[in-house]
C-alpha cells in the first residue's frame, strides 16, 4: 500500500508534482552548468592566457671557468653552450607532460640579407611529436605565439624554403609580402619565399624568421638550439608554495607530498631543467604571475558565483516544496487521525520528495551539462572537457536539496495540532 | 449486560489566556449508545470531540476508553490506540484527492493491520458505493464522499465511532442517506458519539448532552 500511495500521489498530481521537479530541475541545471563552467575556466583562462606567450623559458647553462691566482681572480671567461633539439621531444614524457601546452626551440644565427648583416632565428613553426598511444603532438611558434601579429600565413611544415621577417627589418629592407629572398651564411644560402611580416614587439621584429632546421644547416649547427619557450599549464602559487619557498623544511609529508604533486610554475620549470641536459629553466615571472592573478580571481569569483546560486536555488527549491506540503496538511493529519505514527508519515512524504530530487536532479544534470557546454563553447570556443562526474552527482544533488527543503516543512507540518487542522478548531 | 465504553471524570481543557473549553466534565457512555453532543458555537463540543479521539489532550481530569486510562498518553500511543478501537467521521470528509474510494478505505486497514481490497469493497458495498470504488473523491457527490468517510471509519470494525457534524455539508437527500447508515449501525452495537446543530438529528440519538461555555448544562 505504501507504494500505492506513493505511485498514486505522483500519477495523479502530475502537475504539482511537475512542478515540483522543474523547480530541482532548473535549480541543478544551474548550478551543473556553473559548476561545469567553474571547473574549466581554469583550464581554459590558462589556454587564452597562453596568448600572452610562454610561461617558461629553458636557456643553457651559461658557467664561468675561474682563473685564479693565489688568492687573485684574474678574470672568468664566459662560454656559450647550446642544447639538444632531440631533449625537447622528451617533454611529452615527463611527469608533468599533460601541464606541456606547447614548446618551442629556437635557434639563434647570423645571416646576410640583400647584402646586410641581420639576425636568422630558427623555430619550430609547426612540430610533430608522436606520443605513447599513437597520438600527435603539435606544437610550435603558431601554436605558442598566439601574441605575435602575422601579416600575411605562417609556413606550412614541409615547406622548408619559406619563412618570416620581421616587420622593422621588412620596412628598412623594403621586403614585401611573397619576395624572394636570399640569406646567406658561412656555410650555405638558400632563396626563401616571404610568407609572412611578423610584428612581436620583441627581438623577432628585426630577424628573418625559418624553420629550425633550415637555420640549423645555415649555421651548422645541426640538432642544436640556443634557447626554447615553454608554454605550461599552471596552477597559480599559493600559501602552500610560498611557504615551501620560505622553508621547505617546514612542509610536513603530507604538506610535501601535494605540494610535488601540485603543478606549480617552479616544479614544471624544475621537471624541464632535469630533462633537457645542460639546461636552465626560469619561470617568466611577468607572465607567470599575470595568469596567476587573473585565474585565482577568475576562479575564485566562479566559485563565489556557484555558491550563490546553490545557495538561491536550494532557498527557491525550500520555498516551492515547502508550500506544496503545507498544502498538504490535512493530509499530514488524516494519516495521523487513522492512526499513522510519524515515522510512517515521514517516510512517506520523504520516499516521494527524494524521488522528485532524484528525477529532477537527473534531467537538471543532463540539461545544465548541455548549459555548461553552451557556457563554455560561447566564452572559449573550445569544446569543454567530459563531465561525467558531475552528471552522476547531480542526481544526488537533487536528492540532497530537496530532502533539505522539504524536511522543515514535513517535520512543521506533522508538529501541528491535528485537532487544529482536521476540525478548524 | 452494558459495558462502559467511555467514563470523563471532571475533565477540563483550558487554553493558553485562560480559556475554558471544557470544564468539569464528567460523562459516561455505554456499548452501543448513541450520543448526540449538541451546543452552540464555541461551546466546547469539538473540544470533546477531540479529547475523546486523542487528538487534544485535557489540562486536567481523569479519561478512561473501553477500560484504559487515556489521560496520559503519547502521540504514538493514541496512533496505535485509535486505529484499534476508533472510528472517525469529519464533516470536511478529509479523503485523501489522489486516492479512489477503495484505496482511501484501504488507508485505514493499511495503518491498522494489512490491506484487504475484498474487505474494503464489502464495507464499500454496506454504504451503497461498490459502483463507485474506482472513482477519486473529485468525482464524487458530496454525500458519497461523506459514505467513503464513513466506510473508512467502518473498516476495522471499531467499538467507538466519532462523528463531527457529518451531514454538516450534506443536502437534505444525502443527510437522510448518512443518517440511515448511522441508525445501521447504532443498531449494530457501535457506541456513537456525534457532534451536530441540528436537533433533527440529536433526536435520532439515544442520549442528547447540551454544552455550554464548555459545561454540560442538559443531558435526556
Amino acid at each position: 500500500m505504501f507504494w500505492r500511495i506513493l505511485f498514486d500521489s505522483i500519477v495523479r498530481r502530475k502537475l504539482r508534482k511537475a512542478l515540483a521537479v522543474f523547480a530541482v530541475w532548473i535549480g541543478i541545471s544551474l548550478v551543473v552548468g556553473l559548476l561545469m563552467l567553474s571547473i574549466d575556466t581554469g583550464d581554459k583562462m590558462n589556454l587564452e592566457l597562453g596568448s600572452f606567450g610562454a610561461n617558461i623559458k629553458v636557456t643553457p647553462v651559461s658557467f664561468s671557468i675561474p682563473v685564479t691566482v693565489g688568492d687573485y681572480s684574474l678574470n672568468s671567461e664566459k662560454v656559450s653552450a647550446y642544447l639538444e633539439e632531440s631533449a625537447f621531444q622528451k617533454l611529452k614524457e615527463i611527469f608533468w607532460r599533460n601541464n606541456i601546452m606547447g614548446i618551442v626551440p629556437r635557434l639563434w644565427a647570423s645571416a646576410q640579407l640583400n647584402g646586410k648583416n641581420v639576425p636568422l632565428l630558427g623555430l619550430w613553426l609547426e612540430h610533430k611529436i608522436p606520443l605513447e598511444g599513437g597520438e600527435v603532438f603539435v606544437s610550435g611558434a603558431r601554436q605558442v605565439y598566439k601574441h605575435w601579429a602575422i601579416q600575411g600565413n605562417w609556413p606550412l611544415s614541409g615547406a622548408e624554403n619559406t619563412g618570416l621577417i620581421g616587420q622593422e627589418l621588412a620596412g628598412r629592407l623594403k621586403v614585401s609580402l611573397g619576395d624572394q629572398v636570399e640569406v646567406k651564411t658561412d656555410k650555405g644560402s638558400i632563396d626563401l619565399e616571404v610568407l609572412g611580416i611578423v610584428s612581436t614587439g620583441g627581438q623577432e621584429d628585426s630577424a628573418v624568421i625559418a624553420f629550425l632546421e633550415t637555420v640549423q644547416k645555415l649555421a651548422g649547427l645541426q640538432g642544436k638550439v640556443s634557447e626554447a619557450d615553454v608554454s605550461a599549464l599552471t596552477t597559480p602559487e599559493n600559501r602552500l608554495a610560498e611557504k615551501y619557498r620560505i622553508d621547505p623544511k617546514s612542509l610536513t609529508s603530507a604538506e610535501y607530498e601535494r605540494w610535488y604533486c601540485t603543478p606549480y610554475p617552479e616544479n614544471i620549470a624544475s621537471g624541464i631543467q632535469e630533462t633537457i641536459p645542460n639546461s636552465v629553466a626560469r619561470v617568466v615571472r611577468r607572465i607567470s604571475e599575470t595568469q596567476g592573478a587573473v585565474l585565482t580571481r577568475i576562479k575564485g569569483l566562479m566559485i563565489l558565483l556557484a555558491i550563490f546560486t546553490l545557495i538561491s536555488c536550494s532557498l527557491s527549491i525550500m520555498g516551492i516544496l515547502a508550500s506544496a506540503i503545507l498544502d498538504r496538511r490535512p493530509e499530514v493529519a488524516l494519516l495521523q487521525a487513522l492512526g499513522a505514527k510519524r515515522t510512517n508519515v515521514l517516510a512517506l512524504f520523504l520516499v516521494e520528495v527524494a524521488f522528485l530530487g532524484i528525477l529532477g536532479g537527473l534531467l537538471g544534470g543532463i540539461t545544465g551539462s548541455w548549459v555548461g557546454r553552451g557556457l563554455i563553447e560561447a566564452i572559449f570556443g573550445g569544446k569543454p572537457d567530459g563531465h561525467l562526474a558531475l552528471l552522476i552527482l547531480s542526481p544526488f544533488l537533487g536528492l540532497i536539496m530537496a530532502l533539505i527543503g522539504s524536511l522543515g516543512p514535513i517535520w512543521k507540518a506533522l508538529g501541528e495540532n491535528t485537532a487544529q487542522v482536521l476540525h478548524g478548531n | 449486560m452494558e459495558t462502559l465504553v467511555i467514563a470523563f471524570d471532571r475533565v477540563s481543557k483550558c487554553y493558553p489566556g485562560g480559556v475554558y473549553a471544557l470544564s468539569d466534565v464528567s460523562l459516561r457512555i455505554e456499548q452501543g449508545e448513541w450520543v448526540a453532543v449538541m451546543g452552540p458555537s464555541g461551546s466546547g463540543k469539538t473540544t470533546l470531540l477531540n479529547i475523546l479521539d486523542g487528538l487534544d489532550q485535557p489540562t486536567s481530569g481523569r479519561i478512561e476508553i473501553l477500560g484504559r486510562d487515556t489521560s496520559h498518553f503519547g502521540t504514538d500511543e493514541w496512533s496505535v490506540f485509535r486505529r484499534e478501537n476508533i472510528g472517525l467521521v469529519f464533516q470536511q470528509f478529509y479523503l485523501i484527492p489522489y486516492l479512489t474510494a477503495l484505496e482511501n478505505v484501504m488507508l485505514a486497514q493499511y495503518y491498522h493491520s494489512m490491506v484487504d481490497t475484498k474487505q474494503a469493497m464489502k464495507t464499500l458495498g454496506r454504504i451503497k458505493l461498490m459502483d463507485r470504488a474506482r472513482h477519486l473523491p473529485s468525482q464524487l457527490s458530496g454525500g458519497e464522499q461523506q459514505r467513503v468517510c464513513i466506510a473508512r471509519a467502518l473498516i476495522n470494525e471499531p467499538k467507538i465511532i466519532l462523528a463531527d457534524e457529518p451531514t454538516g455539508n450534506l443536502d437534505e437527500d444525502n443527510e437522510k442517506t448518512v443518517m440511515d447508515i448511522f441508525r445501521g449501525l447504532h443498531s449494530e452495537g457501535h457506541a456513537i458519539i456525534m457532534v451536530t446543530h441540528n436537533p433533527n438529528i440529536g433526536q435520532l440519538a439515544d442520549r442528547r448532552i447540551f454544552l455550554n461555555h464548555g459545561k454540560i448544562t442538559r443531558s435526556n
